[in-house]
C-alpha cells in the first residue's frame, strides 16, 4: 500500500467499525435493552475499537512507519509542552555532542582522512634511530649510501626516494624572494603515483652534479609568478644567482609532505663525498620515504630493515654500529607527535557526553515520575510494555536530535576557532590543519552518536517508567513503592558515574596546570625584558666566503652597539646537537657518546641575553681567528661529562652533528675557558648540554641579534635596519620580536591544548554540579511528605538538614572513590604530559576530591535547606 | 459442554479458516461473519468480533478475499462485503486438510482406544 492510501484506508476502516458498532447496538436494543446500555453492551461485545484498528494496521503491513511517526510527532509534542525540560536537555546534550563533533574532526581530518595520493598505505617514511645518552630516542634520515643497501631490497619496495629542504631565493629582479624549495632525488616524485601538469620528472642523469640545473614549478608559483604560461618548459628561472631550466609543472593539487605546497622542486645531486664509504656516516640528513611492494606490508619490510641494519652495523661499524632502521606508515608518521593528545582530548570529551547522558538521564527519570499517570492511562487503553518503551526512546533519540544538530552548530564554530588557533595564530600545529571541517565522517560520527546517545540515556529510564502497576498509579498516591527505590539506585548509580568522571577529568586537568605553573618557574637562564630579537640570513651566493660572513656580523655588532638606548648586542646561531670528545676521557661506546648543543655566539650575546657566568671568564674581542680556539660550555655540560672535576682549561673536541653525521666546520681541539648558566628555549622541559664558541672562529651565514635596550626595544629595530642597509642595502631583516613575545609563543604552545583539557574538566564539574542537585532537589521534593512526618514528630531543622547533607554526602563520596581509582589506573596517559612530577603526584588529586566534594555539598545544601525549612503542617496538608 | 459458554483463544490460522469457511456460503460483511461463527458454535467462541477486522484485512491483503461496499439487500444501507477469490478458495482446502491431518494426529494421542472399538 502506498502511504498517501493510508488515509483513505483509515478512513473506509473507520466507516466499516462504525457500521459494525452501529448493527450490534440495533440489536441489543431490539433484544430490550435501554439506548444507554445498548451502546456499552456493544462495545463490550465489540472489543477494544483503538487497539483493533492498531491491529488492523498492522495486517496492512504499515505499522511500523505509522508508529514510528505517530511516536515522532507525539515525541515533538510532548518536548514542546515542556520547554524548560526540553531547552535543558537539549542544551546540555548540544555540549556534549559538540564537543566531541569538534574534536572529532580533528581525529578526522588528521588521522582518518587518508594522504591524498594513489594507493597510500604503500608509502612508509624511513629513518634511523639510536637511543643517545641524554637525547632519548634520536630518530634521523637515512645516509645515501645505507639509502643504496635500502633501495636493493626489491621484493620489499617498489622505490626508495629522499629528499632534502631547500631554502632558495628567487634572484630576478631587485629584490630576492625566497621560495619554498625540495631537493629532490629522481624517484621522489614519481614516488607519489601524480603526473606532473606539464613537462616531466627528473631524468637519472639530471640527478649528477653537473647536470643538476633544472626545475619543477609548484602550480601556484607557475600561476602567480609566471601568469599561468603555457610555454613555461624550457625558460629559465634564477634561484641563487644560478639559472634552472624549467622542466615541468606540478597539478594543482599535489601537496608535498601531505599539507606542504611547494614552489619549486630540483634535482638533489649527491656529491662524490656522500656517495662514498665516508658518506655512510655523514649524509644521515637525507629524508627518506619508500613504496612498498604490494602486498608487503609494514611489519614484513621492518623485519627486513632489522636484518639489514644488523648486517650493515658489522659491514660498516663506524658508520652504522648503534643505528636501527625504522619503518613507519607515512601517514603514521606525520601524526605521530599528534596521536597521543588527540586520544586524552577524545576521552576528555567522551566523558564530557557521558556526563551530560548522566543529567539526561535523571531528567528524563524524574519527568517520568512525574508522567507515571500519562504512561498508566496508555498501559490501560492497551499499549504494550514494548510499545511504551519504544515510545520513551524515541521521545529521547529525539531529544538527542535537537541536541546533536545544535551541537553540530557548536562543533562548526569550534572548528573554526581550532582551524585558525593552527593556521593563523599557530599556537600549536598539527598536520592538514588547513582542512579541519565537518565532513561526511564527522557527520556521520555525530549521527551515529546522537542515536547512541538517545538510546543510552534514555533505555534506562523507560524500562523502569514503563514499569508502573496500573492500580497505583492511576490512584496517584503511591511514594515509596518497590519502583521507587530502584528509581533511586538509577538515579544515585548516574549521580556516582557523573563524579567519578568528572574527577578523573579534573585530575587530569590538574596534572596539566601543575605541570604548566612548573614549567612557569622554570629558570630559563635569560633576562627577557628590554630585548628584542630578529633574523639574520646572509645569502649563501652573496657572501661564500666565510670571512665576507664574519666580516658583516662584525661591522652589524659594531653599529647596533653604538645605536642610542642600546646597552648590549649580540648574535648567536643556536646549535644543532653535536657529538663531542672531551679530551683526556675515555672514548664511548655508540649511543653514549657526549653530546651538546653548538651555539655559535658573539662575546656580546651573553650581555645581551642576560645569561650569568658561573667560573671562568666569558668571550672577548680577542677570541678571534687564529688566536686559542675557546668555548664556554653550560652547567649541565659540565656536571654531566666533567663530573667531580673542574672543566676550566680543558679541553673538548667536536665530532660531528648528531642529526646529519656531518662533520662540524672545525673539528680542532676548544679550549673551555668558562660555566655559565643554563637556557632554556626552544625545550622548557629538561635542561640540554650546551657548548657556546665565538662567531669569529666559526664563520656564521645565519644568525639572530638580539639586542637590549635601555629604551623601548622595538623603537629601535629602524635604526637597526638603516645600520644592516648601511652595510648591505640588498640585505633583508626578519621578524623583529620581543623576547618576552617569543617566551610568551613557546608557553602558548604548550598553553592552548591545556586550555582545551581545562575547558572540558570545567564543563565537567560544571554539569556534574547540575545533575548532583538535580538529583538532590528531586529526591528532596519526593521526601516532603516524610520529611514533614519527622518533623511533627519533633525532628528539628538541623537534624533534617544534616540527614539530607548526609545522604548526599556519601552518594558523591562513593562517586569520588571510584573516579579516584579510575583516575590512577588512567594516570599512565598523562605520563608524556607531566613536567617535575610524576602522573601520580597527590596534590591534583587531592584538589581534585576536594572541589568535587565540596561543589558536591553546595549542590545538596540548597535542597537540603529547602527540605528542613518545610512547614510540617502545610506540607502533611498538601498530600 | 457446560452450560455457561467458554471462551476459547483462536489460534490466528484457525480464525483465518473459520473465516474462510464462512464466506463460502456467499459474500458477508463484518457483523454477519462475527455473528455466524458465534451462533453456529453454540455461542463456544465468544469472541470480540472487532478482532476479526485484523484477520479480514490480512485475508484481503493476501488476496483470498475481496471487499467492496455494497447496499444490503434487505435494507437501505452500505456494508462492505467481503467476498471469497478463486486463491481463497483453494486455501481453505488447504487448511481444512491441515486441520485435519492435525486433529486427527491429536485424537490418536489423545484417545487411542476409542479408535479402536
Amino acid at each position: 500500500m502506498r502511504w498517501w492510501q493510508f488515509k483513505k484506508r483509515d478512513a473506509d476502516l473507520e466507516r466499516e467499525l462504525h457500521s459494525d458498532l452501529e448493527l450490534e447496538e440495533e440489536e441489543q436494543r431490539a433484544s430490550g435493552l435501554s439506548s444507554k446500555d445498548a451502546s456499552y453492551a456493544a462495545r463490550r461485545a465489540f472489543g477494544n475499537t483503538a487497539l483493533i484498528r492498531e491491529q488492523t494496521h498492522e495486517a496492512w503491513g504499515w505499522a511500523t512507519i505509522e508508529r514510528c511517526y505517530a511516536d515522532m510527532r507525539y515525541a515533538f509534542r510532548a518536548l514542546l509542552r515542556s520547554p524548560g525540560f526540553t531547552l535543558t536537555a537539549s542544551l546540555t546534550l548540544a555540549l556534549g555532542i559538540g564537543a566531541n563533533a569538534a574534536i572529532f574532526s580533528l581525529v578526522s581530518a588528521i588521522i582518518l582522512r587518508p594522504l591524498p595520493y594513489p594507493s597510500p598505505t604503500e608509502l612508509v617514511g624511513l629513518g634511523q634511530w639510536r637511543n643517545q645518552k641524554g637525547e632519548g630516542y634520536v630518530q634521523t634520515g637515512v645516509s645515501g649510501p645505507n639509502i643504496l643497501d635500502i633501495a636493493a631490497q626489491k621484493n620489499i619496495f617498489q622505490q626508495v626516494a629522499y629528499y632534502r629542504w631547500a631554502g632558495f631565493n628567487i634572484t630576478e629582479g631587485n629584490h630576492p624572494e625566497s621560495v619554498d624549495s625540495i631537493k629532490a632525488s629522481q624517484d621522489m616524485l614519481p614516488l607519489f603515483g601524480v603526473q606532473p601538469l606539464m613537462g616531466r620528472f627528473f631524468t637519472a642523469e639530471e640527478t649528477q652534479l653537473g647536470h643538476d640545473q633544472v626545475a619543477i614549478l609548484g602550480h601556484k608559483l607557475w600561476q602567480t609568478r609566471y601568469g599561468a604560461d603555457p610555454a613555461i618548459l624550457g625558460k629559465t628561472i634564477r634561484l641563487d644567482e644560478k639559472p634552472y631550466t624549467i622542466v615541468g609543472v606540478m597539478p594543482a593539487r599535489f601537496r608535498f609532505t601531505w599539507d606542504q605546497e611547494m614552489g619549486v622542486f630540483v634535482p638533489l645531486a649527491l656529491t662524490p663525498d656522500e656517495l662514498s664509504e665516508k658518506g655512510r656516516a655523514t649524509s644521515r640528513d637525507l629524508e627518506t620515504q619508500a613504496r612498498l611492494q604490494p602486498g608487503v606490508n609494514v611489519k614484513q619490510a621492518q623485519a627486513a630493515m632489522d636484518a639489514l641494519a644488523g648486517s650493515l652495523a658489522i659491514e660498516h661499524p663506524e658508520a652504522n654500529k648503534g643505528w636501527g632502521f625504522k619503518v613507519e606508515p607515512l601517514h603514521a608518521a606525520y601524526y605521530r607527535h599528534i596521536g597521543q593528545p588527540l586520544l586524552i582530548m577524545s576521552g576528555a570529551v567522551l566523558f564530557v557526553l557521558l556526563i551530560a547522558c548522566g543529567n539526561v538521564a535523571n531528567l528524563l527519570l524524574a519527568r517520568a515520575t512525574v508522567r507515571k499517570r500519562e504512561i498508566a492511562i496508555r498501559a490501560a487503553i492497551g499499549a504494550s510494555r514494548r510499545r511504551i518503551v519504544t515510545q520513551l526512546l524515541t521521545e529521547s533519540v529525539v531529544l538527542a536530535a535537537i541536541g546533536g544538530s545544535l551541537g553540530l552548530l557548536l562543533a562548526y564554530f569550534g572548528d573554526r576557532i581550532l582551524t585558525l588557533e593552527m593556521t593563523y595564530n599557530r599556537r600549536f600545529s598539527v598536520p592538514n590543519a588547513s582542512v579541519i571541517d565537518l565532513d561526511w565522517r564527522v557527520l556521520l560520527f555525530s549521527l551515529g552518536l546522537t542515536l547512541l546517545t538517545g538510546i543510552i540515556f534514555g533505555l534506562a529510564p523507560a524500562l523502569i517508567a514503563s514499569r508502573t502497576d496500573l492500580n497505583e498509579s492511576l490512584r496517584e498516591s503511591g511514594v515509596n513503592s518497590a519502583s521507587e527505590s530502584g528509581r533511586r539506585r538509577l538515579r544515585n548509580g548516574l549521580v556516582v558515574s557523573e563524579i567519578a568522571l568528572a574527577l578523573v577529568l579534573l585530575t587530569g586537568a590538574g596534572l596539566l596546570i601543575r605541570t604548566f605553573l612548573g614549567l612557569m618557574q622554570v629558570d630559563l637562564g635569560i633576562d627577557p625584558t628590554n630585548v628584542v630579537t630578529m633574523e639574520i640570513d646572509l645569502p649563501h651566493y652573496k657572501y661564500s666566503e666565510p670571512a665576507n660572513q664574519t666580516q658583516f656580523f662584525r661591522q652589524l655588532l659594531q653599529r647596533v652597539q653604538s645605536l642610542p638606548g642600546v646597552t648590549a648586542a649580540g648574535i648567536e646561531q643556536p646549535g644543532s646537537r653535536v657529538f663531542f670528545q672531551p679530551e683526556g676521557q675515555p672514548v664511548m661506546t655508540p649511543g653514549q657518546e657526549p653530546t651538546a648543543s653548538l651555539n655559535i655566539v658573539s662575546p656580546g650575546d651573553f650581555a645581551a641575553m642576560g645569561v650569568a657566568l658561573i667560573a671562568g671568564r666569558t668571550l672577548t674581542q680577542s677570541d678571534a681567528q687564529g688566536s686559542t680556539p675557546v668555548a664556554l660550555i653550560s652547567e649541565t655540560a659540565a656536571h654531566r661529562y666533567w663530573p667531580n672535576t673542574n672543566p676550566i682549561g680543558r679541553h673538548l673536541s667536536v665530532l660531528a652533528r648528531v642529526y646529519s653525521g656531518k662533520a662540524e666546520s672545525s673539528t680542532q681541539s676548544l679550549e673551555i675557558v668558562g660555566i655559565v648558566k643554563d637556557r632554556r628555549g626552544f625545550d622548557l622541559w629538561e635542561p640540554r648540554s650546551d657548548l657556546y664558541a665565538p662567531f669569529e672562529q666559526h664563520p656564521i651565514s645565519f644568525a639572530y641579534l638580539n639586542v637590549r635596550t635601555t629604551v623601548a626595544p622595538l623603537s629601535v629595530v629602524p635604526s637597526i635596519r638603516e645600520a644592516v642597509l648601511a652595510i648591505d642595502n640588498e640585505q633583508p631583516v626578519n621578524d623583529p620580536m620581543l623576547l618576552t613575545e617569543q617566551i610568551a609563543r613557546t608557553y602558548g604552545t604548550l598553553r592552548f591544548p591545556m586550555t582545551l583539557v581545562w575547558i572540558f574538566a570545567s564543563l565537567a564539574l560544571l554539569l556534574s554540579a547540575v545533575g548532583i542537585f538535580g538529583v538532590m532537589s528531586y529526591t528532596v521534593s519526593r521526601r516532603t511528605h516524610e520529611l514533614a512526618i519527622r518533623m511533627a514528630l519533633g525532628a528539628d531543622r538541623l537534624t533534617v538538614l544534616r540527614q539530607i547533607l548526609r545522604e548526599g554526602l556519601g552518594v558523591a563520596l562513593i562517586g569520588v572513590a571510584v573516579g579516584l581509582l579510575a583516575a590512577l589506573a588512567l594516570s599512565r596517559i598523562m605520563a608524556d604530559y607531566v613536567y617535575g612530577i610524576k602522573a601520580t603526584d597527590p596534590p591534583p588529586y587531592a584538589a581534585a576530591t576536594l572541589v568535587l566534594v565540596l561543589v558536591a555539598m553546595a549542590a545538596c545544601y540548597i535542597p537540603a535547606r529547602r527540605a528542613a525549612s518545610v512547614n510540617p503542617m502545610q506540607a502533611l496538608r498538601n498530600e | 459442554m457446560t452450560s455457561k459458554p467458554q471462551s476459547a483463544s483462536l489460534l490466528q490460522g484457525t480464525l483465518d479458516m473459520l473465516v474462510l469457511r464462512t464466506l463460502l456460503y456467499g459474500p458477508a460483511h463484518g457483523h454477519q461473519i462475527g455473528k455466524h461463527i458465534q451462533r453456529t458454535t453454540n455461542d463456544f467462541l465468544q469472541m470480540q468480533h472487532g478482532s476479526l477486522y485484523p484477520a479480514l484485512h490480512r485475508l484481503e491483503r493476501r488476496g483470498w478475499v475481496t471487499a467492496k461496499w455494497e447496499t444490503a439487500p434487505d435494507r437501505n444501507r452500505e456494508f462492505k462485503y467481503y467476498r471469497l477469490t478463486e486463491k481463497g478458495r483453494k486455501q481453505l482446502l488447504v487448511e481444512e486438510s491441515q486441520w485435519k491431518q492435525m486433529s486427527e494426529a491429536v485424537a490418536r494421542v489423545m484417545w487411542p482406544a476409542a479408535e479402536e472399538s
